[in-house]
């Protein structure tokens, strides 16, 4: 029940053809999405091992029309493979449509299409930063939301690229010294507030060395000296990771042993920062390709009002 | 009046907030804050002349503006990373540093020095939250509530009263809402616990509310005149609903559907009264009070206590039931 049969493509196909032209897919479909995706990756390693190329997505934040923007730069799935970095929801207007339309292109690419865990998928997360009011406003309930989230407890915490780029979504741990130790983690539940995976998915590189308290609140700050030890000790060559707003789109600190890239350009409507993607040859460069928000249309008539309950 | 005391935080997990929603200081506060609602109805920002109690107003107006220029001697480093400024801890320091100074200042007019030491203690410290935090270096609504919060301690010891509610809306609270939002723009403040586009505003809520309020009986400006640019652009000086509205419009850029699905909405609402009641629910329930990242910072002393509010005392505080 992992990978779809031959008989399937075609449902599947229409569903991302549906999401990419920015269409409603009825709950039905989205539960049955859902369902879908998560017998297939629950399948998949705590270290998903991806192969080059591979271009590679830091947060979206529900900005689809940038996602949209994103393809047309980097190329469409099959023709392009991607790796997606986490945090698809929250914050943006639509959140249910790119983790719909990352989550379609899961299960029908699952050999070309890759996707991890972020801090924001998440329950406790997804409620207070917008995805459950979201949902509760586009679907009535929350039925769709308890959906995905389920669907996030089995999200891989991390890929590695050629066993040469490590990438989770946030940043190393105090309490994980080799992939072996990621590999060992049993991470079908909430992101816990403390412990390996809430760092995997919360930590931040930083400029002072050894481990720091995060300022988040969740997760570590880690400096150079980690980093080159940890990509040392594991013969890596570089950790990709996202999880912060950078002005370019992408940061390489840490003596180009660790770099940050974000995908959600002008964030949160107003940071004015750019976007980037890493494209990762064959014979495993790196290449980034910064884009700009999508033109935007004016106000969009087709919005309806409705009426919160407050105001009734 | 009872000794003041160093206030501090009492809601330490999510099993502390009916204690918090029935607490003397909710209470309070949610009564000043309707107080000031009522007070500020139909009222313009540039024509409300001064009480005669303006004394502290102008004393409160003029440490705003101390304030306010310090950010003229702590530019924003060059930096590439998120959590905002780091020059914004710099400026924060120096408001720490001074905070007890300035509060002294404020009191010693009208208090003797004896007893207006023991106040700052109990007061300073709502002055200091109301702007940001450094250490994350984020501003947001339960930093409004502090400043709020002071303003209410200035009551209760006496400097304030009841004839001044409508300018500390039009002129007090105008001015500090330039002021964070200057420190928002200039050190990028992490908008903290932003809903993004799902709640009100990334940083204030007051503004709305009692914005709102400004504009009920307006005969021209209806909740959709929100969507008429040349409307919000004339009457933006007067009217902090749609001051803060087209403060929105010039740091987000898309249209107001997709970055602030929540004003669209109001936009909706039949009119300004029914705006102004359900912001009053939406500040006590989702945006504010009834949040824990929130209420965990709230600090209680002898003026906002933590023990549940007697029979009798602001029972009027609960927004009534539209």
């Amino acid at each position: 029940m992992g990978k779809l049969d031959v008989e399937e493509y075609g449902t599947y196909d229409s569903m991302v053809a549906t999401l990419l032209e920015h269409k409603f897919l009825p709950e039905k479909e989205v539960l049955q999405l859902c369902e879908r995706a998560r017998s297939l990756i629950s399948e998949e390693s705590n270290v998903h091992s991806v192969r080059a190329p591979v271009t590679v997505v830091g947060d979206i934040h529900g900005q689809f029309h940038d996602l949209l923007e994103m393809f047309k730069l980097g190329g469409y799935a099959p023709d392009t493979n991607y790796l997606f970095l986490g945090d698809y929801v929250d914050r943006g207007y639509y959140s249910v449509e790119t983790v719909t339309l990352v989550v379609a292109l899961k299960v029908r690419y699952p050999d070309r299409v890759t996707i991890i865990r972020g801090n924001h998928e998440s329950r406790q997360i997804t409620q207070v930063y917008g995805f459950y009011d979201e949902c509760m406003r586009k679907y009535g309930h929350a039925g769709i939301w308890k959906a995905f989230t389920d669907l996030f407890d089995y999200m891989p915490l991390t890929a590695v690229i050629e066993n040469q780029i490590f990438c989770p979504h946030g940043g190393l741990s105090p309490s994980i010294d080799s992939l072996e130790d990621v590999r060992k983690i049993d991470r079908f539940q909430e992101v816990p507030h403390e412990g390996p995976v809430c760092d995997l998915v919360w930590s931040d590189p930083d400029d002072r060395t050894g481990w720091g308290m995060s300022p988040r609140g969740a997760g570590y700050t880690f400096g150079q000296d980690i980093t080159e030890q940890f990509n040392h000790a594991n013969g890596l060559k570089m950790i990709a990771r996202a999880h912060q707003l950078v002005m370019e789109g992408y940061l390489p600190t840490h003596d180009n042993g660790l770099v940050t890239i974000f995908s959600a350009p002008n964030y949160c409507y107003r940071c004015g920062n750019q976007a980037a993607i890493m494209e990762v040859s064959e014979t495993m460069d790196t290449e980034f390709l910064q884009f700009d928000p999508a033109p935007r249309r004016g106000e969009e008539q087709s919005a309806a009002k409705r009426c919160p309950d407050y105001f009734l | 009046m009872s000794d003041f005391v160093m206030p501090q935080k009492l809601v330490k997990r999510p099993a502390d907030m009916r204690a918090f929603e029935v607490s003397q200081a909710a209470r309070r506060l949610i009564h000043f804050i309707q107080s000031l609602n009522l007070a500020a109805r139909c009222s313009t920002l540039s024509t409300e002349t001064h009480p005669r109690s303006a004394v502290t107003i102008e004393r409160l107006i003029a440490v705003l503006c101390v304030v306010e220029c310090w950010a003229v001697d702590f530019p924003p480093k060059k930096q590439l990373s998120r959590f905002g400024n780091a020059s914004f801890r710099d400026w924060h320091r120096r408001l720490t540093i001074s905070s007890h100074d300035l509060c002294y200042d404020m009191l010693f007019l009208s208090l003797f020095g004896r007893y207006s030491t023991a106040a700052v203690t109990e007061l300073a410290p709502y002055f200091l939250q109301g702007f940001g935090n450094a250490s994350r270096v984020d501003y947001g609504t339960g930093h409004e509530t502090m400043f709020v919060c002071f303003l209410l301690c200035l009551e209760a010891i006496g400097l304030l009263n009841k004839s001044d509610h409508r300018v500390i809306v039009t002129r007090v609270f105008s001015k500090y809402l330039s002021v964070v939002r200057m420190l928002q723009t200039k050190y990028w403040l992490e908008p903290a616990g932003s809903r993004g586009a799902w709640g009100l505003d990334d940083y204030c809520f007051l503004p709305f509310y009692w914005g709102s309020s400004q504009l009920v009986h307006h005969d021209a400006i209806t909740p959709a005149s929100i969507h008429d640019d040349r409307v919000v652009q004339e009457n933006a000086n007067e009217f902090l609903y749609l001051d803060s509205l087209l403060f929105i419009k010039t740091v987000k850029r898309g249209s107001i559907s997709e970055t602030s699905p929540l004003l669209f909405d109001i936009s909706g609402v039949m009119s300004w009264e029914k705006v102004n009641r359900g912001l009053l629910k939406m500040y006590q329930v989702v945006e504010c009070l009834g949040k824990f990242p929130i209420a965990q910072h709230f600090l209680f002393g002898t003026i906002l206590r933590m023990d549940p509010a007697s029979e009798g005392e602001h029972v009027s505080n609960r927004a009534p039931l539209a």
